[in-house]
């Protein structure tokens, strides 16, 4: 039988054991943005965790070069950077990567995807090395991930994606450029390239082209965020050195896709944009910008070296340059030796 | 020094942009630095580019008229080859328009496109190729020193549809070469653009981001020059080389243009006054300057060796296992390159910048 003194000591260390769970399991409680870091000795990135208030909370290290991010309830995707053939299924509570996904031979990923509402159905732009041709990989990430098939599409270099809030609907910024990785990331039509917004109903499987609009030729267009009011905003990058004075912000309305006049403050180039209630973000690294939109207008427009990564969700939004993350008031520095890449994403706490 | 700068400096009134970390000083040190390279590093490198073009239009116009043998045409090839690789280290400017360098040089080229290129142009033997400006638009693959390599080091005639095509291909490569030395002559357009950066402008906000962007180049350069002209063909160890994907094979210059590479490395350190130079005056650093010395005694080991890369893979022995110690002495450039130059200047590198997305 056993002694007071030997159940006693069992319940501590039960109770001990409980606290330190509990403490390990939650490494991340509270964060509210999720930023990509990189290394500039190894190019490797982790994913890293910041509260409201900027506080550096944890981090996963990951095996590759991250891009973009996308969550629902206890998972978090951190995908490539293109050409990145792997993604990670990141366990939101407890940040043990549960899952790394490989890409089928002769695919790639393109940095970035989405969740379906059911929160398991995972969409994922991709590269068809044969055909140089875009496609949607749909995953069940319920179990283990599971590679479900895939949707071609009618044009190269598929970028963001975004679910219509309530709806099994998403955007895809078709970009345009074919790419292959033994050629680097060069493109290889540029000459002929033409980038337009996709619509991609899950249910139906069908992907419907929002059409060529005007402005968009040597435009790759490559981000999106949808506003409250249903305005979806498009940044697009141009090539070419002489680009620094094109438009590269459109606007689609009811009335139709609209440029967004930027005065060169993009300079060719949009970084990343985000959206909450009516007002939208958009960065730029080539000009060290990040503008704040509101019913189509610029309202303000600040410096930040870098600038890049921007998310935003209800008040609170976040922007980071190389260096620096912004959130909300607070600042916050990059790692030792790395620096913030392009995306970051706000939790929904 | 100083009071050189100083000087300088009267013509460049303008502050640096706001969020720069950079003084008003420091900033026009770092433009005088960039400046005096573009001078003197830039622009004499793709002077001598397409001198190398023109060279070789006129060696093969000779060989495919039936009045010179093929051997200039060859030698005119390598030397407009190595050229390209002392010029392919600036990675800004008009150079990275449209497919960017692979305009020049398509290699690796494991898919074989300029091969292909090539076999579909003789196939088909279309004479709008052949007229001025007919290549114009067409793919790079059949534009690009890989397939030009391809056709002068395959069956050249005189008097055929091959031997005309490498003519306009010659020309061709003659023309994009002139315009990227009238992009950086100064006052051209793109030269303003660069010589202003220090006051901001479309292209380059501040002279920090003309500074990151010339140092991604050379990034990109030493990554290329370990991982495609060493590693590619010597693999990691000992039975790991693979002779036919070295660079180079047909024409014999590989083991040349890795020489090349180095004393590129050195010579752009080197540059007097140059953006290097402005380090010392900012508080930097002078790795540089050991940098420098190292890759110049490298490149001038590895023009002493004579055989062949593709022979030296082959054997696989001493020879490979030396050039594989090379690449890890590239890693010292790419680091200083990428980080550690910025760092001692007090700048994000913003390597995570380098290629967008």
């Amino acid at each position: 039988m056993a002694t007071r003194r030997e159940i006693l000591g069992g319940l501590a260390v039960g109770l001990g054991t409980l606290a330190c769970r509990r403490a390990w399991a939650q490494p991340a409680e509270g964060a509210a943005y999720v930023g990509i870091e990189t290394s500039a000795a190894t190019g490797l990135s982790r994913a890293s965790f910041f509260s409201a208030t900027g506080a550096r909370l944890a981090g996963v290290p990951l095996d590759f070069r991250a891009h973009g991010l996308a969550e629902a309830g206890p998972l978090l995707v951190v995908f490539p950077r293109r050409p990145g053939d792997r993604f990670a299924v990141v366990d939101r509570a407890t940040l043990e990567i549960r899952r790394v996904v490989i890409a089928p031979e002769g695919r790639h990923f393109y940095g970035h995807g989405s969740f379906a509402r059911d929160g398991t159905t995972l969409v994922v732009p991709e590269n068809d090395l044969k055909t140089l041709q875009g496609a949607l990989a749909i995953y069940d990430l319920s179990g283990a991930p599971r590679r479900l098939g895939h949707v071609a599409l009618p044009g190269a270099g598929p970028h963001e994606i975004i679910r219509v809030p309530g709806r099994d609907v998403f955007h895809v910024a078709l970009g345009g450029l074919e790419t292959h990785p033994d050629y680097g990331r060069t493109p290889l039509n540029l000459g002929t390239f033409r980038s337009e917004v996709l619509t991609f109903d899950h249910a139906r499987g069908e992907v419907t082209p929002m059409g060529h609009w005007a402005g968009t030729g040597g435009v790759s267009l490559r981000h999106l965020a949808l506003g409250a009011d249903g305005v979806l905003t498009v940044g697009g990058q141009v090539v070419e050195t002489d680009g620094a004075a094109r438009d590269v912000l459109w606007q689609v309305t009811p009335r139709g896709a609209e440029i967004v006049e930027s005065a060169g403050a993009l300079g060719g180039y949009v970084s990343s944009v985000a959206a909450s209630g009516a007002r939208v973000y958009v960065t730029s690294k080539k000009t060290h910008r990040i503008l704040t939109l509101s019913g189509g207008e610029i309202i303000e427009n600040q410096g930040a070296t870098g600038a890049s990564a921007v998310a935003a969700e209800g008040s609170l939004h976040a922007a980071s340059g190389y260096g620096e993350l912004f959130i909300g008031a607070h600042r916050s520095a990059a790692l030792s030796g790395h620096e913030f890449d392009n995306h970051g994403l706000m939790l929904r706490l | 020094m100083r009071l050189v700068l100083a000087v300088c400096l009267a013509g460049l009134a303008v502050p640096a942009a706001a969020f720069s970390p950079l003084t008003e000083e420091e900033a026009g040190i770092l433009q005088i630095g960039l400046r005096n390279t573009a001078d003197q590093f830039v622009l004499p490198a793709y002077e001598a580019q397409a001198a190398a073009a023109d060279e070789l239009h006129a060696a093969l116009t000779d060989h495919c008229a039936g009045a010179a043998p093929r051997t200039p045409a060859e030698e005119s090839f390598v030397a407009l080859f190595l050229a390209w690789q002392r010029a392919s280290i600036v990675g800004l400017g008009p150079v990275m328009d449209a497919e960017g360098p692979m305009r020049v040089q398509l290699w690796p080229d494991p898919k074989g496109f300029s091969a292909r290129a090539i076999r579909g142009a003789l196939r088909e033997a279309d004479p709008a190729l052949l007229r001025e400006g007919g290549l114009e638009g067409r793919s790079i693959a059949l534009t690009n020193l890989t397939a030009l390599e391809h056709l002068l080091y395959g069956d050249l005639v005189a008097g055929t549809y091959g031997c005309d095509l490498a003519v306009a291909i010659a020309a061709f490569q003659a023309d994009l070469a002139q315009n990227l030395v009238a992009a950086w002559r100064p006052g051209a357009p793109f030269r303003m653009s660069f010589d202003t950066a220090y006051a901001g402008n479309a292209t380059f906000p501040d002279v920090d981001s003309a500074l990151r962007a010339f140092l991604a180049g050379a990034v990109v350069y030493t990554d290329r020059l370990r991982k495609f002209r060493l590693d590619r063909g010597l693999g990691a160890d000992p039975g790991a080389a693979r002779p036919e994907r070295t660079e180079a094979v047909a024409s014999g210059a590989g083991l040349a243009s890795i020489a090349v590479s180095f004393r590129t490395l050195a010579e752009l350190y080197d540059v007097p006054y140059g953006v290097f130079d402005a380090a010392p005056d900012m508080g930097g650093t002078m790795d540089y300057f050991v940098l420098a010395q190292t890759a110049r005694s490298i490149s001038e080991s590895l023009a002493l060796e004579p055989r062949p890369l593709v022979e030296i893979a082959e054997e696989d022995g001493a020879g490979a296992a030396e050039l594989r110690r090379l690449s890890g002495e590239v890693l010292f450039h790419e680091r200083f390159l990428k980080t550690g130059f910025l760092d001692a200047l007090g700048l994000v590198a913003g390597f995570t910048a380098a290629d967008g997305d």
